[in-house]
């Protein structure tokens, strides 16, 4: 569906992406990676927004800036969405209905539907500036859906949602993922775990890993302990602590250790895989 | 012209500035004027009117240009492509709504004066030249704020107090022969000139658009 060959981005002599290769079907991927490690650079790139220094991004072998269809199936939601605020939300929903050339035949029916699936229906007459930072989150991603778009580019969808709409959220995703390619940018490890069947774990610019959720979490496997406090220090070689805790008034520390040790290993999480690889244990 | 209305509308108080300026304001100050000095002062009636129209003829665009540039999530006007506008046509047309309420303003001037009309071709250059001016400034700057202020500063301070300066672009005289408008064919120039700089910085915020 989605190719990337040998992308590469950068801003004046920063290079934000390095020879990025990808190819993204009907499935729901998570990018994953640290503040600036390039997935909104890579996000916009794919959506076209941004020029590449180098490579191309294709739809259906076609490049997407020559694709007539590409933009046409695309559903994107910003990292930040917010403009128009004095419209109301079904004003702004048909505004982006018209820049999508859905038929005006059509817009009132795929708004209903849009705002239906967000849980913002009874929204539909408020300004844009008078609903909350989570209703505001809801409108982009209704807005992404208009039209029923087979390529849909989520810029960080969860951030500022609670943990009712991000449940919510991820119901949605669900609901949606069927014959679509669907592309979550996040750095909230649990929301991939709950709806993404692939992982893209990207770091400074490069594309570590690229498979399944499964993968990722056994990437650690064998490499994670849970030890007390005082064994702490006879971990060999490199390590990680993941997390302190308290058990019936003992410290423990959850390690990642880039050596298989003498102790019981845990249960790799997909956190687990991902720290492990982000710091180049791998 | 559904979008533009919807950006329009999304203007909401802000969008009534340049009606209440022209059909209010203007109308007003000039009957003031005329009663002051006894209906025989069409130039300093053509003054007023120079100084109060062309500074809110950027008034729309800037505000429309803000949502492109300066709104959180910008990117969405740029990422649909099917619709994506061309902000250059968008100011054009811009410019013939604000024309338009031009032309109900010297309508009711032909009541009051005998040659207005050449006063209607210079203020609509001068407002062209503001609004290309203001276009070419925020694409320049990736900001609204400031064209607004040097739209601003720039007609109160050439109408004002440097009226014959030669950077002024606003026009002295009775505008009762087509000499009265020396100076609008070259604004019509610098503001072709402008709208071209501005389509150039455009293209190219449409390639990369944050």
């Amino acid at each position: 569906m989605i190719t990337v060959k040998n992308l590469s981005k950068g801003f004046r002599r920063k290079e934000v992406l390095h020879s990025v290769n990808l190819r993204l079907e009907t499935r729901v991927y998570g990018l994953l990676g640290a503040n600036g490690a390039g997935k909104t650079t890579l996000i916009r790139c794919l959506a076209g927004l941004y020029e590449p220094r180098q490579g191309e991004v294709l739809y259906n072998n076609e490049p997407i800036h020559k694709s007539k269809s590409f933009h046409q199936v695309l559903g994107y939601l910003p990292q930040a969405f917010g403009m128009f605020q004095e419209l109301t939300l079904y004003e702004m929903m048909d505004y982006i209905c018209s820049l999508k050339g859905i038929a005006k035949s059509r817009c009132a029916g795929e708004i209903t539907r849009a705002l239906t699936y967000v849980n913002l229906e009874d929204k539909a007459k408020d300004r844009i500036k008078t609903l909350s930072g989570g209703m505001v989150r809801r409108a982009g991603i209704a807005q992404a859906i208009l039209g029923d778009p087979k390529v849909m580019l989520l810029d960080e969808p969860t951030a500022g949602l609670d943990p009712g709409e991000r449940a919510r959220f991820k119901n949605t995703v669900s609901e949606l993922k069927k014959d679509r390619m669907i592309l979550i940018s996040t750095h909230i490890v649990e929301d991939v775990d709950a709806c993404c069947q692939s992982v893209i774990v990207i770091d400074e610019g490069r594309v570590l890993f690229n498979e399944s959720c499964e993968e990722l979490r056994n990437v650690a496997l064998n490499k994670v302990y849970q030890i007390k406090e005082a064994d702490s220090d006879n971990i060999t070689g490199e390590k990680f602590i993941l997390k302190v805790s308290e058990i019936e008034g003992k410290i423990y520390h959850r390690i990642l250790a880039k050596e298989n040790q003498d102790y019981i290993s845990e249960k790799p999480t997909l956190e687990d895989g991902y720290m492990y690889l982000v710091k180049g244990f791998a | 012209m559904r979008r533009l209305y919807l950006e329009l509308k999304n203007q909401r108080f802000y969008f009534f500035v340049p009606p209440v300026m022209l059909f209010i304001l203007v109308p007003l100050t000039v009957l003031a004027t005329i009663k002051s000095g006894g209906g025989d002062n069409f130039p300093e009636c053509g003054t007023i009117s120079q100084l109060f129209i062309p500074s809110f003829a950027a008034w729309w665009p800037l505000f429309i240009l803000k949502e492109y540039l300066n709104s959180p999530g910008k990117e969405l006007l740029f990422v649909y492509k099917s619709g994506r506008d061309s902000l250059f046509l968008k100011m054009i047309a811009l410019w013939a709504f604000f024309v338009l309420h031009i032309a109900i303003v010297f309508i009711y001037f032909t009541s009051l004066f005998d040659f207005v009309w050449l006063l209607f071709i210079a203020i609509i250059i001068q407002s062209m030249f503001m609004i290309a001016l203001g276009y070419f400034l925020s694409l320049l700057f990736q900001n609204t704020f400031i064209p607004l202020i040097i739209n601003f500063a720039y007609s109160s301070i050439f109408v004002l107090a440097l009226f014959y300066s030669p950077l002024s672009i606003f026009e002295i005289g009775s505008f009762n022969s087509a000499s009265s408008l020396s100076k609008s064919p070259v604004v019509a120039i610098i503001a072709f000139i402008l709208f071209y700089g501005g389509y150039q910085i455009e293209k190219r915020l449409h390639k990369n658009s944050i």
